[in-house]
């Protein structure tokens, strides 16, 4: 086995891969020739004859890469010598629907899709082949960002109508649920009591009061299967004898991550409100309001502005901006290594 | 261990207020770079900061 950096290959079952790597620095050069794009035209002059699209493959780097995403978009087909690293890095929306992106879109390309792109999109998420980055609306959209294994090389879909599809992303990533449900929310301009439950505790709880079962005759129609006593984790003791009886709290994981996540979410969706229109001054101020991980989202915030308008931080601005998110890092790990010293789960 | 956990994030805060103006290190990493002047002496004062960090995990 060796490894690139691109991935690992078994130059045992691929000996066509041993004879390109051997041969690759005397191939001429190949690339696209459709020139539909800037980058796709200008790439011809730059590269020359040593940096060659095959050479790209075998180094995959990431501007090669998003080259050759693009030049995918333009309708030009790569031979079937290379399915899997092709299949891998490159044709991520290969099998989704959608308009070819503009060149100015930044850092990822964009594109637009319908709800048939979209439902393909979720095909692709239920196949394991792409992963979910981000999923979020605006008043008239909703974006999907799906990241390659190469960095730089993902791709944002993006649908108008801003009404997610039936089958929804959560079918397949759990997670996604808040998200899509935000979405909804804000995209659809639907009111959030619209949603059942009013969007507050993932249909998990069939009763708005999460302890009725315990006071409600058996007439009452059961509770959801959720509230069985499998997916139910009773504290073993009371917490203060005498006060609160043993198997007063009873929790099930998923409705406290979820309690959780609606909360941190609630949260974001307030900064994201108070940013819409905000300035720049002000927009970067805000995602320090955003828990405990102040620093780094100011760096996450500073590097999406700074992709958007296509700048770049100078250089020696590098090391004081890691250094500091290092040692948010670390201040947050002793307090979380503090906290958990003082819990009883951890005794 | 909560004390001595304590104290490291308090160094930690205390060494960050010092190189980078604020202990939380709020509105410093702006887009296009940074919006303070970091002097070249916070860094060392970060790198002694940080190797000091290890010791009370050793023995």
């Amino acid at each position: 086995m060796s490894e690139f950096p691109g991935g690992e290959f078994d130059f045992a079952r691929e000996p066509w891969l041993t004879v390109l790597w051997s041969w690759g620095s005397c191939w001429p050069w190949v690339g696209c020739f459709c020139g539909s794009t800037p980058s796709c035209s200008a790439s011809q002059g730059r590269h020359g004859r040593r940096g060659g699209l095959l050479r790209a493959d075998v180094h995959p780097s990431a501007s090669c890469l998003r080259r050759a995403s693009t030049c995918t978009d333009a309708g030009w087909t790569v031979s079937a010598t290379w399915p899997k690293l092709w299949e891998t890095h490159v044709s991520l929306t290969d099998h989704i629907p959608h308009r070819p992106c503009r060149p100015r879109d930044r850092p990822w390309p964009r594109s637009w899709v319908g709800e048939d792109g979209w439902r393909a999109a979720i095909d692709q998420l239920t196949t394991g082949r792409v992963t979910l980055l981000g999923l979020w609306g605006e008043p008239a959209t909703v974006h999907m960002a799906l990241p390659a294994k190469i960095p730089d090389c993902g791709r944002q879909l993006r649908m108008r109508g801003g009404r997610i599809p039936e089958r929804r992303c959560a079918t397949t990533r759990r997670r996604c649920d808040w998200s899509e449900r935000s979405t909804t929310c804000s995209a659809c301009a639907q009111p959030a009591r619209s949603i059942p439950d009013g969007g507050s505790n993932h249909n998990v709880w069939a009763a708005v009061f999460r302890l009725a079962r315990l006071r409600r005759p058996a007439a009452q129609p059961t509770p959801s299967s959720a509230t069985k006593a499998r997916d139910c984790i009773r504290s073993p003791s009371p917490v203060h004898a005498g006060i609160i009886e043993p198997g007063h709290f009873r929790f099930t994981a998923m409705a406290n991550i979820g309690a959780a996540g609606a909360a941190a979410r609630l949260r974001a969706q307030g900064i994201e409100s108070l940013m819409a229109g905000a300035s720049l001054d002000r927009a970067a101020s805000l995602p320090a309001a955003l828990g405990r991980q102040r620093c780094r989202l100011c760096f996450a915030f500073a590097r999406a502005v700074e992709a958007a308008l296509d700048a770049q931080a100078p250089a020696r601005r590098g090391l004081p901006r890691a250094l500091m998110a290092e040692l948010e890092r670390l201040a947050n790990h002793f307090a979380t290594s503090a906290r958990s010293a003082t819990t009883p789960l951890s005794r | 261990m909560h004390a001595a956990t304590g104290i490291l994030r308090e160094r930690c805060l205390r060494v960050a207020a010092a190189c980078f103006g604020h202990r939380l290190m709020m509105d410093v990493i702006v887009p296009g770079g940074v919006a303070r002047d970091v002097a070249r002496k916070a860094y060392r004062r970060c790198a002694r900061c940080l190797a000091k960090f290890a010791t009370p995990f050793r023995s």
